[in-house]
Formats: C-alpha cells, sequence, structure tokens
C-alpha cells in the first residue's frame, strides 16, 4: 500500500511540475518574443534584400554572370491557343540567341485567376515563378507583401534597359499602366486592348446617317431609330432589339464616363470619388436610353446580334475583332463595320485601356535580372509584332506599327482599333484596393441599370460606392 | 400495429378479370406518360447540346433548335484543339491510381468502423463526418502547403506530379461512410462462422464480406470517375505543366478559348463525358442493386 | 508480488484478446485516419488559427475574435459562451457517465483522475506547441524567397523551425512520456478490465472541463475588451442583456418543447389544455426575449446574412422539390416497365455531364432573348418573356404583378435568376436521387404491397401508409446530402451569377469565394467558413432531431 501511495504521490510532484512550467509566464513571453522575432527577421531579410539589389544594381551588376540562369514565367494561354504558339516561338528564340546564357520556361497556367490563386497560394509554400502574367492590380496584391521586383531601375539601366528613343515611342497610357504612385515599376505592357464601340456604318447609313456619331445626343438619336426600325419591320421577333446592347459592366460604365469627362480619382488625386457629375450623367443616360426601348441585354457575346442587324451598336473589347469578323461571315452580312471611341456630350471621346501586362516576382539577383532581360526581348517592337499577329490585341508603342504592314492588309479593320492605340485612358490600376473597387463599380452599374431611378437614387447608390471604395483602402493601411 | 389491418377496415369488391385487364393498359400507359415527361425534361439540354455541336458558328448563336446542316467535322476540331487524347490518358490513370488506393483504405477503415469494437471508435467517426462539413476553400491553401512539403520531404516531388493529384483524395470519408453502411448489413453469423474455422477479421472480410461487396465498389468506382472528371481548381494549383493534367483542365483551357464558338464547346463537353456514360451504362445494374443493399438507413 | 507476475496477471487470455482487437482496429483505420487527418482535419484547424488573425495573402496580427464579430456581430460572444456552456455540461455527463458505471460494477475509479488529467494535458500541450510551431513553418516560404530553392537548404530551414520551438515540444514530449508511463502503472496496477475506458473517459472529461473553463474566460476577458473600448467611442455594445434575454429566450423555448412533448401522456382533457396553453405561453415569451437577435444581426455583416438568406432560398427551393420528383419517379420506375433501364439511363444523365457544359445549355435556353427557346415557350402560352438570369425580383412578386396583385416587399420570394440555378440543380440531382431512392424501393417487400393491394387498398393509401414511411430512411439521408450540398453549393452558382441580377443568387458559400478569392481576406473569410459549419452543423442536429425520430426502419 504505501508503495503505491508513494508511486502517487511521486507522479503528483511530476505532473505539477510539468504543469507549473508549462503554464508559468512563459507562455506570455515566449509569444511577444516571438512575434518581435519573427517581425524583426521579416524585416530584416526584406531590408536586406533590397539593399542587395541596389548595390548590385550600382556596383557589382555589370558583372553579373547570368550564364546558365534559369527562368520560369507563368502565362495564360492554354494549349491549342494560337497565342501560346507564339509565346513558346518567342522564348525558343530567346533562349537559342541571348548572349547572356539564360534559359526561359514558359508554362501556361489556365486563367488569369488561376494564375493569381497559384501565386497567392505560391507566396505561402514559397514556390513561385520568375515572371507571371496577370492583371496589374494582382501585382499591386503581390507588392503589399513584398513579393515583386521593382523593374523601374532596369528600365532605365544604361547597360540592360531601354534607350531614350524606345522609351520615346510608348504610348504614355501604356507606360503610366503598371507605375505605383511613388514611381515603382510594378509590371510592364506586353499589349494593350481597348474597350470600344462597335458600330455598323452600312445600317446607319439605310436609317439615314451619313456619319458616325459624334458625340452622345447623336449617339442616342441613331440608337433609337435602328430600335424603331426594328420595331416597326414586319419581323416580330425582332422587336425590342436594334439600339445598344448593353451590359452594365465596370468597363463599359467608365468608358462612357471617361468620354463624358469624369474619372476615378478626387480632383486631389488622393482618393476614389464616384460621385462627380458625368458618373451621374452617364447612370442617366444610360437610363434615358433604356426607357426609351434603345438599349437591350444579351446573355453572352453580342457578335451575332451586331452581325445580325439586332443591333448597331455593341460594346466589345479591340481583341474581340475576329470573333465580330466570323459573325458577320457567317450571318452572310456584307454590311461595313468597324470600331468608334465613346462619345460624350460635347464631342469629346474616349476608349477604357488595359494593358496584357507581365511583372517579376522576388528571386535571385541574378534571376531577377534575366527576367528583365526576358521582357525587354519579349516586348521589342517586333516581337510585339509577332506577338498582336496571333492575338489581335494592340501595340503599346509606336515602332511596332512598322511591322504590321502585312497584319493590317490583310486585316484593314485592325486599323480602326489601331487610331485607338495611342489614345486610351488606363483606369487607376495601381491606386489602392482597385481590383475590390472595380468589382464594386461593376455592382454599383448593375444596381443603378434602372430606368425607375431617380437623380437622387442614383448618388445615393454612388455615394454607397464610395463609402465601399474608402474602406477597401482603409483596410490596406 | 400491423400495416396490414389499415387496410382492412375498408375493403373493396375486388373487380371483374376484364375489367382489371383495362385498368392496368390505363394505369400502364399513365405510368408512361409521366415517365416520359420526367425524360424529356432531363434530355431536352442534352438533344439541345448535341445539336448545337453539330452546327455551324452562326447556327449555334441562333434558338434554332436543330442543326439545318450536319457538322461532324466540329467533333474532330475539338478533339485535336483541346488535346483530349493526353487528358483523357492522364485523367484516367489519375482516377485509377486515386481508386485503388481510396478502395484499399476506405475498405478497412469502413470494416473496422463497422466491425471491430475499440476505443474511441464512435468519436473518431463523428470527426471525420464532421469534415464534411466544411467549405472547401478555405481549406485549400494549407493543402496545397502540406503536398508541396511533402514533396519537398519525401522522395518523389508532389507538385507536378501524381501523388498531388491522386494522395489526397485517398481518405474518402463518403466512401468510408458509405462502405460502413454496407459492411454493417453483413449478418453476424458469418462471422461467427469464420470464427469457428479459426479465422480472424482479415480473413472474414477478404474471404466473405469483400466478395458480396462487388456492388457498392462499383458505386465508387463511378463516383469516383465522376469527381475527377468534374475537379478543376485542385489540378490547376498543383500542375504547372501539361504533363499530369486531368481531362477538365483541358476542357477549361479549350472553353475559355472556343468560348465564342459555342458549337465548339459544346462538342468538347460532350466527348468529356461519352466515358462516364460508358461506366455508367456498364455498371448501371450493380450500381442501383449496391445502393440497394447497402440500404442507407442513415 | 514482482513487476513480472503482475504483468502476467494483467495480460489474462482475455484481455490479450481485447487488446488484439483494439490494436486490429486501430491499424485498419490507421491509413484511412491519417489520410484524413492530414488532409481533412488539420486544414479545418488551419483554418481556425487563420480566421483568429488579420490575414491578407499572408499573416498579420493575431486578432482574437474580431473576424467573428465583424462577421455576426455581438452573436459572437453569446455562442462562444453557449459553446463554453455545452462543453461544462459535456464534462458533467461524462463523470457522471464514469461514476454510474463504477456504481454498477462496485469500482473505484477517482483516482484515475490523476492518468486522465495527465492524458488531457498531452493534448493540450500537444495544441500548445502546434500553435507556435506553425508561425514557424509558415515563415519558411518567406526565407525561401530570394535563395536558390534546394533541397538541402529547405532542410536546413525546417530543421531551424523545429528547433526555435524546442521548449514547446519537449513539455508535449515529456509529458507524454509522463501519462505513458504513469497510465500503463495504473494499468499494471489496477486490474479493473475497464480500467482504459475510464482513463479515457477521465481524459475527455479534463478536455471538456478546461475547454469550457477555458472559452468561457476568454470570452469573458472578450467582452470586457469590447467594453473598455466601448467606452471609448462612447457606444454600449450591450454585449451582456443580449446574452441574457437570448439564453432566457432558449430556456423558455426549451421548457416550452418539454411541456408540448409531455402533453400527449396527459390522460385528462383539462391537464393537456394547461400544459399546452402554459407551452404556448412560454413561447411567445421566448420568442419576445429572442427579438434581441434582428438588432444584433443588424451590427454584423449585411452581406453574410444576406447569403444565408438566398442559401436557405436555395436549398428550400432545391431539397423538397427534388425529393418529390424524385420519390414519385421512381415509384413509377418501380412497376418494371419495358424501357425502365432507358428511363433510369436517361435521368442519371445530367447527374454525370459536367456543370460547365449543362450550365451553358442552360444560359442558352434560359436567354432574355425573345426567341431563346424558354421565352418562345411562355410567348406560346401567352405570357410575359422574362429576363431569368438578369432578374433580381423575386418570383412570387412577378407572378403577383403579373396578376396585378399588390405584393409586399417581405414575400417576394427567391430571386427568378435564383429559381433558373434551382431548376438547373434540381434537374441535375433528380436522378441520382430517383437511383438512390429505387433501391431503396428494392428493399420494401414486395408481399407488403400486394398483400395490402388485394386488401383492397388505393395507390394513395399504400403510398401514404406503406411506401412513404418505409422510404423514411433514404429521405433521411437524401435530404442530409441534399441540405449539406446546398448550402455548401458554389461552383454552379458562380458559372451562372450575373452582376445584373444584383446579388440576389449570392449564397454564403459565394460570399465565402469573394471574400477569399477576390477581396483576399482569408481571415475573415475563414471566418465566414466557420459560421458556415456550424450553421450546418445545427441543421444537421435539427434534422436528426425532427427527421431522425420518425424515421421507420422497416
Amino acid at each position: 500500500m504505501s508503495k503505491r501511495v508513494l508511486y502517487i504521490a511521486g507522479l503528483l510532484v511530476l505532473v505539477f511540475g510539468l504543469i507549473l512550467t508549462a503554464c508559468g509566464p512563459n507562455e506570455v513571453v515566449d509569444n511577444t518574443t516571438d512575434d518581435m522575432a519573427n517581425n524583426t527577421t521579416e524585416n530584416t531579410t526584406d531590408d536586406e534584400m533590397a539593399n542587395d539589389t541596389e548595390e548590385e544594381m550600382e556596383e557589382e551588376e555589370p558583372m553579373m554572370d547570368l550564364t546558365g540562369t534559369t527562368v520560369t514565367f507563368w502565362h495564360v494561354y492554354g494549349e491549342g491557343d494560337s497565342r501560346k504558339a507564339v509565346i513558346d516561338a518567342i522564348v525558343e528564340e530567346f533562349n537559342a540567341t541571348n548572349e547572356y546564357g539564360i534559359t526561359v520556361e514558359a508554362l501556361d497556367q489556365g486563367q488569369y485567376n488561376d494564375v493569381a490563386d497559384k501565386v497567392n497560394a505560391g507566396l505561402t509554400s514559397g514556390d513561385l515563378p520568375n515572371i507571371v502574367q496577370a492583371y496589374t492590380s494582382s501585382f499591386l496584391n503581390w507588392d503589399s507583401v513584398g513579393a515583386v521586383v521593382d523593374l523601374a531601375p532596369w528600365v532605365m539601366d544604361p547597360m540592360y534597359g531601354l534607350t531614350q528613343e524606345e522609351l520615346d515611342s510608348i504610348y504614355p497610357g501604356a507606360y503610366a499602366d503598371g507605375m505605383t504612385l511613388d514611381g515603382r515599376r510594378l509590371a510592364w505592357p506586353l499589349s494593350q486592348s481597348a474597350n470600344v464601340i462597335t458600330y455598323n456604318y452600312t445600317w446607319a447609313q439605310e436609317l439615314g446617317f451619313d456619319a458616325a456619331p459624334a458625340n452622345s445626343a447623336e449617339l442616342k438619336e441613331q440608337l433609337c431609330a435602328a430600335a424603331a426600325a426594328n420595331a416597326a419591320d414586319d419581323n416580330p421577333d425582332n422587336d425590342g432589339t436594334g439600339g445598344m446592347v448593353w451590359y452594365p459592366s465596370a468597363s463599359n460604365y467608365l468608358s462612357f464616363v471617361y468620354a463624358f469627362g469624369g474619372n476615378e480619382l478626387n480632383e486631389a488625386g488622393d482618393a476614389y470619388d464616384f460621385t462627380s457629375q458625368p458618373f451621374v450623367d452617364v447612370a442617366l443616360y444610360i437610363n434615358d436610353l433604356k426607357a426609351n426601348g434603345c438599349t437591350f441585354e444579351t446573355e453572352s457575346y453580342p457578335n451575332p446580334e451586331q452581325a445580325n442587324r439586332l443591333a448597331l451598336v455593341t460594346l466589345s473589347s479591340t481583341a474581340g475583332l475576329p470573333f465580330y469578323a466570323a459573325a458577320f461571315e457567317e450571318a452572310e452580312n456584307d454590311d461595313v463595320w468597324g470600331f468608334l471611341p465613346f462619345v460624350g456630350p460635347d464631342g469629346q471621346t474616349a476608349a477604357d485601356a488595359f494593358t496584357q501586362s507581365v511583372g517579376v516576382l522576388t528571386a535571385t539577383p541574378e534571376q531577377d535580372l534575366a527576367s528583365w532581360l526576358f521582357i525587354k526581348f519579349l516586348t521589342t517592337a517586333e516581337n510585339q509584332a509577332r506577338w498582336i499577329e496571333a492575338s489581335g490585341y494592340l501595340p503599346t508603342m509606336s515602332t511596332t506599327e512598322a511591322f504590321l504592314g502585312d497584319y493590317i492588309a490583310a486585316q484593314p479593320l485592325y486599323q480602326t482599333s489601331l487610331d485607338l492605340a495611342s489614345t486610351g485612358q488606363a483606369e487607376p490600376q495601381t491606386f489602392p484596393a482597385w481590383a475590390s473597387v472595380r468589382r464594386a463599380i461593376d455592382g454599383a452599374a448593375a444596381q443603378m441599370y434602372d430606368p425607375d431611378l431617380t437623380e437622387e437614387e442614383i448618388l445615393a447608390i454612388l455615394t454607397q460606392l464610395n463609402a465601399d471604395a474608402a474602406e477597401y483602402v482603409a483596410e490596406l493601411q | 400495429m400491423d400495416k396490414k389491418s389499415v387496410f382492412q377496415q375498408r375493403r373493396k369488391p375486388l373487380p371483374s378479370a376484364g375489367s382489371l385487364k383495362w385498368v392496368l393498359t390505363v394505369r400502364k400507359a399513365v405510368v408512361y406518360i409521366f415517365l416520359s415527361i420526367g425524360a424529356f425534361v432531363s434530355l431536352v439540354p442534352f438533344v439541345w447540346m448535341i445539336a448545337t455541336s453539330l452546327k455551324s458558328l452562326g447556327e449555334a448563336l441562333t434558338s434554332r433548335f436543330f442543326p439545318t446542316e450536319l457538322h461532324f467535322e466540329n467533333y474532330v476540331i475539338a478533339w485535336e484543339r483541346a488535346l483530349f487524347s493526353r487528358y483523357f490518358t492522364n485523367s484516367v490513370v489519375i482516377t485509377l491510381i486515386t481508386l485503388a488506393g481510396s478502395l484499399l483504405f476506405s475498405i478497412f477503415a469502413a470494416y473496422a468502423f463497422a466491425r471491430i469494437e475499440f476505443p474511441g471508435r464512435d468519436a473518431i467517426f463523428a470527426l471525420l463526418l464532421s469534415t464534411m462539413m466544411i467549405p472547401a476553400m478555405v481549406t485549400i491553401i494549407p493543402n496545397f502547403l502540406t503536398v508541396t512539403w511533402l514533396g519537398r520531404i519525401g522522395p518523389i516531388p508532389w507538385i507536378n506530379n501524381w501523388p498531388a493529384l491522386t494522395i489526397p483524395f485517398m481518405g474518402s470519408v463518403f466512401n468510408v461512410f458509405m462502405l460502413r453502411q454496407f459492411f454493417a448489413q453483413v449478418p453476424d453469423e458469418l462471422y461467427d462462422a469464420t470464427r469457428i474455422d479459426g479465422g480472424g477479421h482479415l480473413r472474414f472480410l477478404l474471404q466473405i464480406v469483400l466478395p458480396l461487396s462487388k456492388a457498392p465498389i462499383m458505386v465508387i468506382t463511378v463516383l469516383s470517375f465522376i469527381g475527377s472528371w468534374n475537379a478543376l481548381a485542385w489540378p490547376i494549383l498543383v500542375t504547372s505543366t501539361p504533363e499530369w493534367r486531368p481531362i477538365s483542365v483541358g476542357l477549361m483551357n479549350f472553353v475559355s478559348e472556343a468560348g465564342q464558338e459555342f458549337h465548339l464547346t459544346m462538342a468538347g463537353a460532350f466527348i468529356t463525358i461519352i466515358p462516364i456514360v460508358l461506366i455508367y451504362f456498364f455498371t448501371q445494374k450493380q450500381f442501383t442493386e449496391s445502393i440497394a443493399r447497402s440500404g442507407l438507413k442513415g | 508480488m514482482g513487476v513480472t507476475e503482475r504483468i502476467q496477471a494483467v495480460f489474462t487470455p482475455r484481455r490479450i484478446r481485447h487488446l488484439r482487437e483494439y490494436f486490429t482496429g486501430y491499424l485498419y483505420i490507421a491509413p484511412a485516419v491519417i489520410l484524413i487527418f492530414i488532409f481533412g482535419i488539420f486544414p479545418v484547424g488551419f483554418a481556425l488559427y487563420v480566421s483568429l488573425h488579420r490575414w491578407r495573402i499572408k499573416r498579420s496580427d493575431f486578432i482574437a475574435l474580431e473576424n467573428y464579430t465583424r462577421a455576426i456581430g455581438g452573436l459572437t460572444y453569446v455562442l462562444m459562451f453557449f459553446i463554453a456552456l455545452l462543453a461544462l455540461v459535456g464534462a458533467y455527463l461524462i463523470v457522471r457517465k464514469v461514476l454510474r458505471m463504477a456504481e454498477e460494477h462496485g469500482d473505484r475509479p477517482l483516482l484515475l483522475l490523476l492518468p486522465g488529467l495527465l492524458h488531457a494535458s498531452v493534448i493540450g500541450a500537444l495544441l500548445r506547441y502546434l500553435w507556435f510551431q506553425l508561425p514557424e513553418f509558415l515563415a519558411i516560404g518567406d526565407k525561401l524567397v530570394g535563395r536558390e530553392k534546394t533541397r538541402e537548404l529547405f532542410n536546413q530551414l525546417l530543421g531551424e523551425s523545429f528547433r526555435a520551438v524546442r521548449p514547446e515540444f519537449n513539455l508535449f514530449f515529456y509529458l507524454l512520456i509522463a501519462s505513458a508511463i504513469v497510465g500503463s502503472g495504473f494499468f499494471l496496477y489496477r486490474r479493473s478490465p475497464r480500467n482504459s475506458t475510464y482513463q479515457n473517459q477521465f481524459m475527455m472529461f479534463w478536455l471538456a472541463l478546461a475547454a469550457g473553463i477555458g472559452l468561457a474566460y476568454f470570452t469573458y476577458s472578450e467582452v470586457l475588451t469590447a467594453y473598455a473600448v466601448a467606452v471609448e467611442t462612447g457606444e454600449d455594445p450591450g454585449i451582456w442583456p443580449q446574452l441574457i434575454s437570448i439564453t432566457g429566450g432558449l430556456f423558455l423555448f426549451g421548457v416550452a418543447w418539454k411541456l408540448w412533448g409531455g402533453a400527449a401522456n396527459e390522460a385528462s382533457n383539462r391537464r393537456f389544455w394547461l400544459r399546452i396553453l402554459a407551452a404556448l405561453g412560454l413561447l411567445v415569451g421566448g420568442w419576445l426575449l429572442m427579438g434581441e437577435i434582428p438588432q444584433i444581426v443588424a451590427s454584423g455583416d449585411q452581406d453574410l446574412w444576406k447569403g444565408l438568406k438566398v442559401t436557405v432560398f436555395f436549398s428550400l427551393g432545391t431539397v423538397p422539390f427534388q425529393l418529390a420528383i424524385s420519390m414519385f419517379l421512381a415509384i413509377l420506375l418501380y412497376e418494371k416497365l419495358k424501357g425502365s433501364e432507358f428511363f433510369r439511363m436517361a435521368y442519371f444523365l445530367p447527374y454525370v455531364t459536367p456543370f460547365i457544359a449543362s450550365a451553358a445549355v442552360f444560359k442558352q435556353m434560359f436567354s432574355n432573348r425573345e426567341a431563346a427557346p424558354i421565352n418562345s415557350l411562355l410567348k406560346g402560352l401567352g405570357m410575359l418573356p422574362q429576363d431569368w438570369l438578369f432578374e433580381p425580383r423575386g418570383i412570387f412578386e412577378i407572378i403577383a404583378r403579373s396578376l396585378e396583385i399588390d405584393w409586399p416587399d417581405w414575400a417576394a420570394g427567391p430571386s427568378l435568376a435564383l429559381v433558373v440555378i434551382i431548376i438547373h440543380s434540381v434537374w441535375t440531382y433528380v436522378g441520382y436521387n430517383t437511383v438512390i431512392y429505387l433501391a431503396g424501393l428494392v428493399n420494401i417487400s414486395k408481399e407488403l404491397n400486394e398483400a395490402a393491394e388485394i386488401d383492397g387498398a388505393n395507390q394513395w393509401d399504400i403510398f401514404r401508409n406503406i411506401t412513404f414511411p418505409l422510404l423514411s430512411p433514404t429521405t433521411y439521408f437524401l435530404s442530409l446530402i441534399g441540405i449539406i450540398g446546398t448550402f455548401k453549393a458554389f461552383a454552379t452558382i458562380w458559372v451562372f451569377r450575373e452582376s445584373l441580377a444584383l446579388g440576389t443568387v449570392d449564397t454564403f458559400s459565394v460570399a465565402i469565394f469573394t471574400e477569399f478569392y477576390e477581396k483576399l481576406r482569408y481571415g475573415y473569410a475563414s471566418a465566414m467558413a466557420f459560421v458556415l459549419f456550424a450553421i450546418i452543423l445545427s441543421l444537421t442536429y435539427i434534422n436528426n432531431r425532427v427527421q431522425g425520430s420518425k424515421v421507420f426502419y422497416g
């Protein structure tokens, strides 16, 4: 018996001792030191990294030996896509000819959102590509955790950068995209596209309009005439069509806002503001069209409507050109059609431009430099022309046009979109939280698309949008 | 109360033989009508899909139901453009590996949960079941982290390789649950007989229970194929080269690229479902029976 | 008595047989359970960890319950107190069970509380260790950036991350050894055959006790913090009154439920009615007390509650229809007519079709174009064509308007856009449910039906009195799977989602997805996922209680 009591007593002491050591002040101290240690190591590594690259840029950089450096490039063009073939061809050429001994491996990773999800996951696991194709706003997110290489020093570098001539040839809109407010460059444009009006010249002429609409009032007149024509003819199936296919997306809404003279930021340019008059006017303008039966909606791309004279105007990316061409061919419709910029009340024109951008995620200094060198090669005027011939996108610099002669000859309509390339206005992609704000604009545009709304109600929706945007921005600070 | 007695209170006179036959015929007709309405609703979208897959682009975008001309070449184009031949092989290999592992592990686990007494059994089982109720989106990143790390520590890489696509799905709660329901119905007497012969659990499982379980295994096979045919987000996340990508990725690539070419999208979609339809066709008898015998009594 | 003899005395053949049985059980479940732990339970734990932090792509500050209060407002604290209470009740129930068992067998198990405590502290130490180890693991990803990713480097970093939390691991390890020694010591010295059961139960008791007290204390301090913050901003968070009134309301509901349930057994009419009246009074009282809830709800995330409403519509619109249609079809198919295999196949096809394809077809069929199939059908029937997926207005409202009836907003019902998704969902799953119902029918003895038929029972009687009750286990299973499925459904809804539907199809899962993948609020999205988990769990429980009691196991 006494043996057992002793045994148990000993155990009790052991247990209590262990519990005491476990639950003592240990925990609190551990917690804080742990966090502090974490923070400091994170900070120092970040700073060191930054210092490292800067120093190397200044001193060792010319000596950097890139032989044998391998970089991976994630893009969004899947198997069987003709655009993938061009990327692969350019990569192959780069691997065979570059003087530094760099090897690039180009891999398709699904669509834009797949690539973004993969990079987000890779930021946790540590497995990342070097070069990645993504929306500028994604680069902004990754920059917030310090994962993106600032390309600005490389661009300006006398040895590895671009010449003044090359810099001058880049369109200002495309150049600004990818630059943060403090002048860092997170992404480099591969090409661009613009949101534009697709317009049926022949049908407009038959309706009695000899010229494309020069301002929003003329646009309304033509749309409503087309709608009236479809309502008046013998075919009951096309009643309610004829005007403009409107989908209340951020791109379409913002395009009109630009043409109406507005933009997303306040006058000081330091915060979002969606309550300026152009935002209200565009909503009222569209609702007025709707109320008069001059707009309608479709559940998929409106190409067949355009090609079958069910819509005088549809809104599209310039990259949709081949699909419109196919739709017209399919409908055996010989109408002359083309792209126009959006028009405002005083005849102001605008097109909402997007870039297809690539950026570099932080790796070793050698890989970072090698990545930039590849990007530079990928976006020379000559290669951009190859890329454009496969994709139908627009160039980002004036020098590319010289290489596009044959393409334009084969695709005469491309010229109408090419004319818009230099004037495209970019969204504030690098302004904080743009991706979230843009989705909120999508929602607001849909909410405002209702002819029963009064101006006050529209203003209330836009005021709420302002509040949401402010919340998204505040969350990041 | 005996079920029969409910009806004895209102016994009706039996109808004569002639009118009975007539009644039966009318009844049959009514049943057929309802069944046909059901089949019609089920199949219309399908017929639409097949019809669209045989149209030209212009026709595909109109609301005409049947094509004026049959464009069988759409299938050839879809097959070649989406590289289905490669993705097919990948999908089949991935499904078979997953299935093999999943069956092996779930059969043993289900057997233990159904027929062996051990401390903590029900608690563990409840814990497993509760994992079915968590939305998958928040578990994807930790799982990605796990497979990356297991690949770094272990002898073979997991990312871009078959383990990441198969091993996480080998521990399937649903399969364990389903098989457990089935195993629990095997009569105890059979086990006692095995014991008397000097056999244990292993022998009972392999010699008695498994041969009785062809049917639920069939069900798991079909459901596994359906599951891996539809999985998209995870395969994209854990592969960065096409080497191991499954057919859903091929279809997705194809749909996003041919998104405006509706007829090709439909042809591609139809190609991907053919194998599943075939598997179901050949297993459907067992399929129904197996569910019948597993009882699925909560 | 020497140790050897003791061991011999303990390991009687019967005990060895038991142990071998246990061992076989654990061995059999090990591979599947290990895999499910790695890929099913670890990620859930990880998500819980994430939900307690501010976390955008990467981990930031620990913010305790803030993500939860942002989602469901003050309800968080109330729920936390309830969970703590449940844990304490669980602890009490375990002790009661053990004591009863001991009394029955004449054991004296109280001394075993000690090894139980040790086992429990092992689990506590393990959780504590993981809590510290996880951030170290996560830091490895950052350390890999900018360096050549070799296996050696990774192993080195992994080693460092283990060393960083060595004290926590050691604590766990020593406790493990101590508990193993003490546990087996007691096993050797006290020869009750229920020794290990007692040890397990006591371990559960300590865990439940610690969880209950810990949670209650943690929540209490969080509430105090919330009040402290409120002093600065001058707003009264009103958590205590909420807690009291909701608890009171629930308590009254519970008593009402008891009274109601007992009423049926009352012999005298007067007492029966008294009980019913009392129950009704309590219900009203409970309802009034619960009136706090809408206010609390208003302080949470509106998107989340809207999402919950849409989810409930989706679930109610899908599950009952799907079950009714498939039960009907299964009964028809059971007639074993010629061609039934064809019909079975036809019904099952939608289930095997990739939803990317079927959704594309549905979008075309339910297009808002006037010439689209469904709209032309409507026109043929003399009705107005509809906007379908673009239509945010409720279906009842639309019907009422077309009949020129005034209709209140709150009864608008699910939006027409959601109705299309419901139709797609029903279309997809009817085949699967039919097959399972058919299987259930095969189990019902044919003779029973025939006997009833000879007895002159008509079809409806047979269905109501025989088929339906006998199918109840299947219905139960399918409704459970259906509810869980509709609450978790995401991909199909996402494909059908149009901005013109103004968020009327955004279910809870969609809300979680947008928070996680679009807004990159990992912490908040994880907290929402646990709220959804809690909802599904309680629905499962309610379904079990309500349906489970009526399930007839033939």
